[in-house]
């Protein structure tokens, strides 16, 4: 097909230039600009399966439960780098989840010999102190694994999966609406009795989330 | 390669779970290897004595290992990272799962605690528990629903005692010893010291002693990484009657017997932490019992599930026989192959999986058991006692099965003498349990393998051979994805032809060559295939050159391998994300006041953006675990 087009072209127009081989077929080129990035469909991950969840759901409890417990520790923030809209003094700090900056190390027994000499101190093992006998291993109890069972009962039904499934749909297609608005409510609008920020935000609304704050602001 | 984006893998999951702290002091010690305490204070720009705590939490959870050495007269203690059990964080939620479903909720708690506290002594375990548990139970009775009542998992120190000895027994659990606590080179070299210095008097040639330590050092650190095997390991006599431990078993009267039958309890001496060499082996497990499912259906998968559940107890490791230097050493391989008979597996096979019309039988088989049905009826009209066992055994004999079994046969008779239905519907579940067996082994993918007829046909299970296979479709699948069908047709024709030129391979796949053109290039992109060039003549010129393209399997994988790893750092880093977003609100929901009353504190909005933020991390995790699983595959089969 090629090799015959080729030669008709080469002797209709003898002489024409490099077009000649294309001349006759019906090639149209596109010469707008490609897009850098076309649009593409992004892969869709498939349903969860109820093994799937349930694994998930174990994952999440234990790293819940490494988050409460003693070994769980954050970065402190340097000095000058407070935000001074977001960390002033409330007085719901005083309910806040306590993270810790340093892990309480002396909770818990050790065994000693599987650590190396110079962190003894840390540990707070001495030779002569045998007060580390009376420490005690600080175990989860088994309330904490209940709440998970409950998943897995919710899960159970078919239905009610389904009904969540298309619920979170909904919610998802709610959510790409309003990115924006989700942006202003959480960074700026949290429920206390003075939000500073909103002082120099656009007056428009500030009426709307006067609402808001008030339905959260009866409690403190 | 690999290496960075696995570091960078484990730094993430390290905070995720440790905190920044923790992550930085790790980050660090991947990014540099070894260092000492000071280098590392310098490196993370952290006090001193973060760093000391933060290096006890990594060290408690075996995420960092360490070893003194001598120098200059002082001891000097470097720390390294275990980049491997970082990774192992991942597994946390299908360890926990897979302790569930063996030991119950009990086992579940263990599990998940022994995750928590890295590794613990078993007394101080059992003590914290007494304590602990008398506030949940307070907190229980308080609610008193007597619905909870009956899954109440454990109930006394004893039952505790009893799971954790179960799962010391199953190395579910095992020992922690001084070498684990330390890096693989560093264990290695200090074997190989004391090697050589108790066997320098026997030797004169220093090239023979280094031979003889060398194979001593493979095999004395393949024990210390396997640990001591043996049944009662870790575990020790009773003592006949300690006046305190009366006391406290006349209180659970329940457990009494059981555990005067048992005489052996756990030594309370002991380390313990989950043994994650056993969890591979167990979830390498679970993928071939799925991948039989896909192909072979679910009673054949059932069948293949008891199977390996029943060989498990045997392997102790994944890679165990797959290791690089031990194909040279074929002649002991034949002994370790890890067999089961058919007639064993029917044993203790469970009953609650129905097998009955798994398989269509061929005509004249039905037709054959149908006249033995006949028989045993009548048989069982006249006389339970010696009826059915002779004339089903002539049956059996006469649909011509194989001579080996025929001894079986006999040995079955006389086991029971008395053939009642029982019997009967025993030994119909033990041919069917074959057929399924057979079927496994027929399969092209070799799910079994048949070593011989003893036991009504002996079976054993090449892992390296079905990793290899898991491997490459795990590889196939992907492949598919990004460059559908042509891609893999491609990809199995390089495989299977060994290296090949663009031309030959067009002409093999029946396509044009400049339809694969772009096939391939980007295959090669991806690192899925390689491409090598041979010059025709001897001033090497890309011109007068062959173009081959092949396939080298541990570079395709390593290179994929890589990549999932990237995948899986993003996805942490997604998750971080969405996450930061919602930062007040969570930190909202948290709040201990809010969390007592939820309902009343949480406005409708928040509590949508709660659940859309839930499900959304569900779903980024679920993904996670999905690449862990071709992970595990990639890797660790």
């Amino acid at each position: 097909m090629s090799r015959g087009g080729f030669g008709r072209g080469r002797g209709g127009f003898s002489g024409a230039g490099r077009g000649g081989p294309f001349s006759n077929d019906d090639l149209k080129p596109d010469y707008s600009v490609t897009e850098l990035f076309p649009p593409q469909a992004p892969p869709v991950q498939s349903a969860l399966s109820k093994e799937e969840r349930l694994m998930v759901a174990r994952w999440r409890g234990q790293r819940e439960k490494v988050h409460n417990g003693p070994m769980y520790t954050v970065m402190g923030r340097k000095r000058g780098m407070e935000d001074p809209f977001n960390d002033i003094a409330r007085y719901s700090a005083k309910y806040r989840k306590v993270e810790r900056r340093a892990p309480k190390l002396d909770a818990r027994p050790y065994v000693a010999e599987f650590f190396p000499a110079e962190l003894y101190a840390t540990l707070g093992i001495d030779e002569k102190t045998a007060s580390t006998k009376t420490k005690t291993l600080l175990i989860s109890a088994l309330d904490t694994l209940n709440p998970l069972d409950e998943l897995a009962d919710a899960d159970e039904d078919a239905a009610a999966a389904a009904a969540e499934a298309g619920e979170k749909k909904d919610a998802d297609a709610e959510d790409a609406a309003e990115e924006d608005e989700e942006e202003d409510h959480f960074s700026d609008d949290e429920d206390d009795d003075y939000n500073a920020e909103r002082y120099f935000e656009s007056e428009g609304e500030v009426e709307d989330y006067g609402d808001d704050g008030d339905d959260g602001g009866d409690y403190y | 390669m690999s290496q960075a984006s696995a570091a960078e893998l484990c730094t993430l999951l390290v905070r995720d779970i440790y905190g920044e702290v923790s992550s930085k002091v790790t980050s660090i010690l991947l990014e540099r290897g070894r260092l000492p305490l000071g280098q590392i204070c310098q490196h993370t720009q952290l006090p001193s004595k973060t760093v000391k705590q933060t290096l006890v939490v990594l060290i408690q959870q075996h995420l960092v290992v360490h070893f003194t050495h001598i120098e200059g007269g002082s001891p000097v203690t470097y720390y390294e990272c275990n980049w491997a059990q970082a990774y192992e964080l991942l597994h946390a939620g299908r360890i926990i799962r897979v302790t569930e479903e063996r030991f119950g909720s009990d086992g579940a708690l263990i599990a998940s605690n022994m995750l928590q506290l890295g590794h613990a002594r078993v007394s101080d375990f059992l003590a914290a528990y007494g304590i602990s548990t008398k506030k949940a139970r307070k907190a229980r009775d308080a609610e008193s629903t007597a619905a909870i009542e009956a899954d109440a998992p454990i109930t006394s120190v004893e039952t505790l005692k009893e799971v954790m000895m179960n799962m010391l027994k199953e190395r579910f659990l095992v020992e922690v010893k001084q070498h684990h606590m330390q890096s693989k080179t560093d264990v290695e070299n200090n074997v190989r010291a004391e090697l050589v210095q108790k066997l320098r008097k026997n030797h004169t040639s220093e090239l023979k002693l280094m031979k003889e330590v060398n194979s001593l050092v493979k095999a004395k650190l393949k024990e210390m990484e396997i640990g001591d095997v043996s049944e009662k390991s870790g575990l020790k006599r009773k003592a006949a009657s300690a006046g305190g431990r009366a006391k406290k078993r006349k209180k659970v009267s329940i457990y009494d017997e059981e555990e005067e039958e048992l005489d052996w309890e756990i030594d309370e001496n002991l380390v313990l932490r989950i043994n994650h060499e056993k969890f591979r082996v167990i979830f390498r497990n679970q993928e071939l019992v799925s991948l039989a499912e896909q192909r072979l259906g679910k009673a054949t998968a059932q069948v293949y599930g008891e199977f390996l559940k029943r060989i498990e107890p045997k392997i102790f490791r994944c890679r165990d026989n797959v290791g690089e230097e031990e194909e040279t050493d074929d002649d002991d391989k034949p002994q370790k192959t890890i067999k089961l008979s058919c007639l064993e597996l029917s044993r203790n096979f469970n009953r609650d999986i129905n097998l009955e019309g798994s398989i269509a039988l061929p005509p004249k088989e039905v037709k054959a058991k149908a006249r033995k049905r006949s028989y045993e009826d009548s048989d069982d009209d006249m006389t339970i006692r010696n009826g059915s066992s002779k004339p089903n055994g002539k049956s059996r004999h006469g649909s011509n099965e194989s001579d080996g079994e025929s001894e079986e046969e006999d040995e079955w008779a006389e086991e029971d003498g008395d053939m009642d239905p029982d019997a009967a519907e025993k030994r119909k579940r033990m041919t069917l349990i074959k057929q399924h067996l057979m079927l496994l082994a027929e399969d092209s993918y070799r799910f079994l393998t048949n070593e011989g007829n003893r036991g009504m046909g002996e079976w054993s299970v090449n892992y390296k051979e079905l990793g290899k296979t898991m491997r490459n479709l795990e590889l196939e699948k992907i492949v598919e994805e990004r460059f559908e069908s042509t891609g893999t047709r491609l990809l199995r024709i390089i495989k299977d032809k060994g290296k090949l030129d663009e031309k030959q391979i067009a002409n093999i796949a029946l396509l044009k060559q400049n339809q694969i053109r772009a096939v391939l290039s980007g295959l090669h992109e991806c690192g899925h295939i390689e491409l090598q060039e041979v010059p025709k003549a001897l001033p090497p010129q890309a011109t007068r050159c062959y173009f081959l393209w092949f396939f080298d399997e541990q570079r395709a994988n390593s290179l994929l391998l890589s990549d999932v790893y990237k995948a899986m750092s993003r996805n942490i880093q997604r998750a971080m994300v969405e996450k930061e977003k919602r930062k007040h609100l969570i930190e909202k929901s948290e709040r201990s006041d809010v969390k007592a009353n939820y309902e009343e504190y949480m406005t409708k909005n928040e509590k949508r953006e709660l659940e859309i933020w839930r499900s959304r991390e569900e779903r980024l995790l679920a993904q996670l675990m999905r690449l862990d699983r071709i992970v595990m595959i990639l890797r660790d089969y």
